[in-house]
């Protein structure tokens, strides 16, 4: 991979990330996110349908890996689900923490297989 | 006592110059996270398991894990330090969509197991994270 690429890929990731503060907090504003994290919840769904989208629908590699592994990768987070769900178990809202999980899954799934199909 | 961290992406109330500055840090955090990605799972990803992406997601949950319950612990962090450090870089470091490209690519047992490991571990690095944040201060 050449070091332009690296670039556009790694400032892909910023935007992405600018992306996903600015939604969180308007999120955050309307639903307190140590009740649900539903924010969280919304930006890996829209980033994994983004990702099945620009996965399949970009012919140009180069620029389909940008937005997968850049802006799609930089929006959506792992880090911040798997936190979120820690503070779910201590607070022993366990139900709250299984629908979390399977939800941020079956829609993440879901959302990537919507984006590959639809034209 | 994680019960205790503080809102994960809590609403800040900042505006004009300093909104600007801090969008800028979580850019910043955003290239380097993305940047550090990409190395790591160009280096690890396997056609037969998504190595790379699976380590990412399990150190970045860890960090994160220990960042916030530190900046809960020390309350004198600043706000661009845990949004720069914590939402653009560690959060950006990890990724959802590809973990869920993945499991769609992988095969129905090794998906399975790849799902199961990544939630199980990425929660226990999370958990153990913060409380080496709280035997730490």
């Amino acid at each position: 991979m050449d070091l332009l690429a690296w670039l556009f890929i790694a400032l892909g990731g910023g935007v992405g990330a600018c992306l996903r503060f600015w939604l969180s907090q308007i999120f955050s504003k309307a639903i307190p996110p140590e009740r649900f994290p539903i924010a969280t919840l919304i930006i890996n769904t829209i980033g994994s349908f983004g990702f099945g989208y620009s996965f399949s629908h970009m012919q140009n590699p180069s620029f389909a890996i940008i937005v997968t592994t850049g802006i799609m990768g930089g929006f959506t987070t792992f880090s911040t689900f798997a936190v979120e769900n820690i503070t779910l178990l201590e607070q022993k809202a366990y139900l709250r923490m299984i629908s979390y999980i399977l939800l941020s899954v079956g829609l993440g799934i879901s959302a990537f297989l919507i984006g590959v199909r639809v034209h | 006592m994680i019960s205790n961290l503080p809102i994960l992406i809590q609403h800040l109330n900042i505006q004009g110059e300093n909104l600007v500055r801090i969008h800028l840090y979580v850019f910043l955090g955003g290239v380097i996270g993305t940047s550090l990605r990409l190395f790591l799972t160009l280096w690890l990803d396997q056609s037969i398991f998504p190595t790379g992406t699976f380590f990412v997601n399990l150190c970045g949950s860890f960090a994160l894990g220990f960042l916030f319950a530190y900046a809960k612990q020390k309350r004198n962090v600043p706000d661009e330090i845990k949004v720069g450090l914590g939402t653009g870089l560690i959060g950006s470091f990890t990724t959802f969509s590809a973990f869920t490209a993945q499991l769609v690519n992988l095969q129905l047992p090794l998906a399975f197991l790849y799902a199961s490991t990544s939630i199980c571990l990425g929660l226990l690095c999370a958990y153990v994270g913060g409380r080496l944040a709280y035997t730490r201060t």
